[in-house]
């Protein structure tokens, strides 16, 4: 079925698709299937109240297993069986919805045009990319403008970086470590699963009784609430390993593996600047339980790894004056 | 670097060649050095743990600090906090100190008053434009700068080229779990 809707080739595939999956789950029954997914796996799906912790031990442990393909997700599987999707089909949805999302965030935040600028964080996030298990994902890493100090990881590949952000850096490590941290969550695929259980249980019920001329909107309408889980954020578990990966692939490309630290410290002193970091804020844990998750989590090889690369100051030596 | 190309090598200009040195100099030093580094703030021994004379595991030990003991982190050198309590400072691991939240997670606005120096309560943002939630839930899709983004594609060699240049050279390691003793969350 989904072949069908890919092989339109139209302007509106990525829309035929996604209501092509949602109508699958329709059909396929996933409404009975919903039962077995956990609270802790559908984090926000409640609202802002499962922000706050209480589950919070209990999913560090479940999430803790290596980065890669994520077959062991009980949602994934289960999508996969009610769309009846191949693996590829599967990127290919998530380049879809990220596509998507991406049109719409950038809706907001525009990128900045400064290409010198562009081509630097671009190269220094591609070459951390590849030192991950996602190397062929269209890797697309973006200085945004916007004052606030955040940073957002898209399904697909496309992480954007807000110039408050850039601005509160002093070297490359530090860009290189919230460049991994942002391509640790592509890769575990965080907000991309959460998009998916999210679309169960709202696309199913908008669709159905939704009369075919309805149904374009609702694809739309699904993308919006994609892209709410992308202001909303994800589980504490899932910024704390998304903290672990990050210094771990920063690592590999020959940064230092103390950089987020830095850049943590850097995050925590802008609380009662006047720098807008509340977004940022208000779907992370605290900077300082940041700093102290990953100060517990280090090992000795990163440990050796804590030296400022000898392409420290290249970040400063351009843009800083 | 990138300051070297300024001056052209056909020209012999000491005066300019020595200029150019300085300003190299003056740019790159203060990144050498260890950076004062922001206030790191109040905080307090996360577990019983030594407070040491250098930041190395090595070091001699200055003092040993019970769990929950007051004190300051003054800074940081990679995995070690300088730290002040009241009977002296020292050097502790990071991992066995645990630093006062600077935010007030739940409301997402930093108006605690966390008592460290430069940190008081939130000035207002008016002037300069934030970003909510509301921002990103309610933007219309551009995409117009969806395309600029796609062909702003940097190729892998690219990327490799640029770190070699950099003198990055690539390591092994591996991914590493969830600490298993962690503490539970503020809340």
């Amino acid at each position: 079925m989904l072949k069908l809707f890919r092989a339109s080739g139209s302007r509106f595939s990525h829309k035929r698709l996604l209501l092509g999956v949602i109508l699958g789950f329709l059909m396929g029954g996933g409404a009975l299937s919903l039962a077995p997914v956990s609270v802790a796996q559908v984090p926000d799906l409640g609202g802002l109240g499962g922000m706050l912790g209480k589950k919070d031990k209990k999913s560090v442990e479940q999430s803790d297993k290596p980065a890669g393909p994520d077959s062991s997700n009980p949602a994934g599987a289960m999508f996969g069986i009610v769309g009846e999707m191949t693996k590829e089909e599967s990127v290919e949805e998530e380049l879809e919805v990220g596509r998507g999302v991406a049109a719409n965030m950038l809706g907001a935040l525009k990128p900045v045009p400064d290409k010198k600028l562009q081509a630097y964080v671009g190269k220094v996030g591609m070459n951390i990319a590849v030192q991950g298990e996602r190397k062929d994902l269209p890797w697309r890493f973006v200085v945004v403008d916007s004052v606030a100090i955040n940073a957002f990881a898209l399904p697909g590949g496309i992480v954007l970086i807000t110039q408050g952000l850039f601005d509160l850096l002093e070297t490359e490590d530090e860009l290189a470590a919230v460049l991994g941290h942002e391509i640790a969550h592509v890769q575990r695929k965080h907000h991309f699963n959460v998009v998916k259980q999210q679309k169960m249980v709202g696309g199913m019920t908008a669709m159905a009784g939704a009369a075919i001329e309805q149904q374009n909107s609702l694809v739309s309408g699904f993308i919006s609430r994609a892209t709410e889980v992308m202001a909303r954020g994800l589980d504490k578990s899932a910024e704390y390993e998304a903290d672990r990966d990050g210094i771990v692939l920063a690592s590999r490309a020959g940064y230092d593996s103390t950089a987020m630290f830095g850049v943590l410290e850097k995050i925590s002193a802008s609380a009662g600047s006047g720098k807008d970091a509340s977004l940022l804020f208000s779907t992370h844990p605290s900077a300082e339980e940041r700093i102290s998750a990953l100060g517990s989590a280090m090992t000795a090889p990163l440990e050796d790894a804590a030296v400022l690369s000898p392409s420290a100051s290249r970040l400063a030596a351009q843009f800083r004056r | 670097m990138v300051k070297l190309k300024i001056s052209s090598p056909g020209k012999s200009s000491g005066k300019a060649s020595y200029i150019v040195n300085l300003a190299i100099i003056f740019f790159t030093v203060p990144l050498l050095l260890p950076r004062p580094a922001i206030a790191l703030g109040p905080g307090e021994a996360a577990k019983n743990t030594v407070m040491r004379l250098a930041p190395e595991a090595a070091a001699d030990e200055v003092a040993k600090l019970k769990q929950g003991l007051k004190l300051t982190a003054i800074e940081r050198r990679g995995f070690w906090y300088r730290v002040e309590t009241e009977g002296g400072g020292g050097w502790v691991k990071l991992s066995d100190v645990k630093l006062a939240s600077s935010e007030s997670a739940g409301a997402g606005l930093a108006a605690m008053a966390t008592g460290r120096g430069a940190t008081g309560n939130v000035v207002s943002t008016s002037g300069t434009r934030g970003l909510s939630a509301e921002d990103l839930s309610g933007a219309k899709p551009d995409e117009a700068a969806l395309a600029q983004v796609q062909s702003m594609a940097i190729s892998p060699e690219e990327a490799a080229k640029y770190a070699d240049e950099g003198g990055l050279s690539p390591r092994q390691l591996e991914y590493v779990s969830a600490p298993t003793t962690r503490k539970k969350g503020r809340k």
